[in-house]
């Protein structure tokens, strides 16, 4: 795979930011090419991510055939471990084989889902993005409360874990709420993932590292890829790094969930009431 | 009430005390140093209020930091001279400069949570931040014992390393490091995080993260006001989002660095997430 990079992980740890980052120094990244497919090429077209890889555009390529398809697939697996199930593992991995086949200027791209169906099927350089679940289940509970209709995709994952692995869900203790859920299934599924992307030696990333020590932190990734921080890369980094403004606020469901499901662990200490 | 904020140095302490002291009483820093430095009325940190110093402060000063330098990064145990020492540098802070109680803390971290309780907040940082930046310390005093051949003056990391090599030999050489002087560095921090963080989480202090603090500030700050029976002001929202501004470092490769912080915190995932 040469020079193919993989820049995986878990919604919302920041990795839009950090593949943008890493186009600036490395080349295009495509966006999750399985959400690319649900969303239409079209309204991607203008991502610079794309800049150089010429997409076929939309009446040219069964995008929607293929979105048709695949769309489902995700729906009903997204946050499952399929090493337990072969049958669906097996189709995931028909379906990256062929969006390799038919698109392969969308390989080497950030990867949200099936993260160990892509990492093993496609190699290359991989890269695992973590958030701090602070941070992570606050942003995902915003996305809960605002859909206004249908699943959302975190509880989407909720569902598709309590129903296909239910022994593994009953595992981790968690108050009985959405934020407590939503916690639960980013334990569950970040350990799962790096359990099997260590081996393939992949590189763990923390978000909050990139932000905060972030001249280290860039600087050994960019070693670790053999990659040089250009000009660009660094007048993007100081353009993006100043914080959005939000409110400060305290919410007693999020801090429950993430104190009862990751305890001391992860850096985020336990302190008394 | 009393609020005490501790870490180990260069885990964004100061940050953290300018910032509560938005929401609550001003937040001295690091009494001990204080004397080293503020107290001879050449600066004035401006958090601090009722200046009343010792009647002999450079005398003070001296003596606290002889006590401070010689001890840091020990474990003092019980009756010893060293513990008795250091206690009583606490004890005398306390009464000729009743002001600097309820403050930051890098140094005897147990101590200062045994002798003056209140609210302890523990400040953690990632292992790669606190030993680039001892690192960066240790760089700048290079340059200028270069440029000043005849300053003799130890930093605070080589003092830290020389204190724990001499008192804890084994536990020292338990733990594997490249044999660097960020070998060293990393060796320290883990050693002393370890220890200190679980202590003072034994006390009910609150161990929070300082790169959860400055990234996933609004839940990470809501959070620890609320434990701290304190609301956000107006003021302290401003100096959050202001401090919190792009400050892109230079971007390197360290291999010295990431070799030792890998040794030494090795497993990152649930621990350390480096």
């Amino acid at each position: 795979m040469g020079n193919l990079i993989q820049l995986l992980g878990y919604p919302r740890s920041g990795s839009t930011w950090v593949a943008e980052m890493l186009s600036l120094a490395a080349g295009p990244f495509v966006p999750e090419p399985f959400n690319m497919f649900q969303v239409g090429i079209g309204s991607h077209s203008n991502i610079q991510w794309l800049r150089g890889l010429d997409p076929p555009a939309n009446e040219e390529f069964p995008y929607s055939g293929i979105q048709q398809r695949i769309t489902p697939i995700c729906r009903k697996w997204c946050g499952v471990n399929l090493a337990n199930y072969p049958d669906a593992q097996a189709e995931i991995y028909k379906f990256i084989d062929e969006i390799r086949e038919l698109c392969p200027w969308a390989v080497g791209w950030k990867q949200l889902v099936h993260v160990p169906e892509f990492a093993e099927r496609c190699g290359g350089r991989l890269l695992y993005l973590l958030r701090n679940p602070v941070g992570v289940v606050a942003s995902h509970a915003v996305i809960v409360r605002d859909t206004a209709a249908g699943v959302s995709w975190p509880m989407m994952m909720v569902n598709n874990m309590e129903q296909y692995q239910p022994g593994l869900w009953a595992t981790v203790d968690a108050p009985d709420t959405i934020c407590g859920k939503l916690a639960k299934v980013y334990k569950l599924r970040a350990e799962n993932d790096w359990r099997r992307l260590q081996p393939l030696g992949a590189k763990l990333l923390w978000f909050e590292d990139f932000v905060v020590n972030n001249g280290m932190a860039w600087g050994d990734l960019l070693h670790w890829l053999d990659l040089e921080p250009t000009a660009e890369f660094e007048k993007r980094l100081q353009e993006t790094m100043a914080p959005t403004v939000k409110p400060i606020a305290y919410d007693p469901e999020l801090m429950d969930a993430v104190k009862a499901v990751f305890g001391n662990g992860w850096g985020i200490g336990s302190g008394s009431a | 009430m009393m609020i005490q904020v501790l870490g180990f140095p260069r885990s964004g302490t100061t940050w953290v005390a300018r910032m509560l002291a938005h929401c609550t009483e001003p937040i001295c820093m690091e009494p001990l140093k204080l004397n080293e430095l503020y107290l001879d009325g050449k600066y004035c940190w401006p958090g601090v209020r009722h200046l009343d110093i010792p009647d002999d402060p450079a005398q003070f000063s001296a003596r606290l930091t002889r006590i401070a330098n010689r001890n840091f990064g020990v474990d003092l145990l019980a009756g010893t001279a060293a513990r008795k020492d250091v206690m009583s540098a606490i004890e005398d802070v306390c009464r000729l400069m009743p002001w600097a109680v309820g403050s930051k803390n890098v140094l005897f971290l147990r101590e200062w949570a045994e002798a003056v309780g209140g609210k302890l907040v523990c400040v953690v940082r990632s292992a790669l931040g606190v030993v680039g930046s001892m690192g960066d310390i240790q760089a700048y005093a290079d340059v200028r014992r270069w440029k000043h051949p005849g300053t003799s003056t130890k930093t605070w990391p080589e003092l830290l390393i020389e204190n724990m090599q001499r008192e804890h030999a084994d536990l020292w050489n338990s733990i594997d490091a490249p044999a660097t002087l960020y070998g060293d560095m990393a060796r320290a921090y883990r050693i002393r995080v370890d220890r200190d963080a679980a202590y003072l989480d034994e006390l009910g202090a609150k161990v929070v993260r300082f790169e959860n603090l400055a990234t996933n500030y609004n839940v990470a700050w809501g959070d620890l006001l609320h434990w701290l029976s304190l609301e956000p002001t107006a003021e302290f929202e401003d100096a959050v989002r202001g401090s919190l501004a792009a400050n892109p470092k230079y971007i390197r490769y360290r291999p010295e660095l990431i070799d030792a912080v890998d040794a030494v915190f090795p497993g990152g995932f649930s621990q350390w997430g480096i």
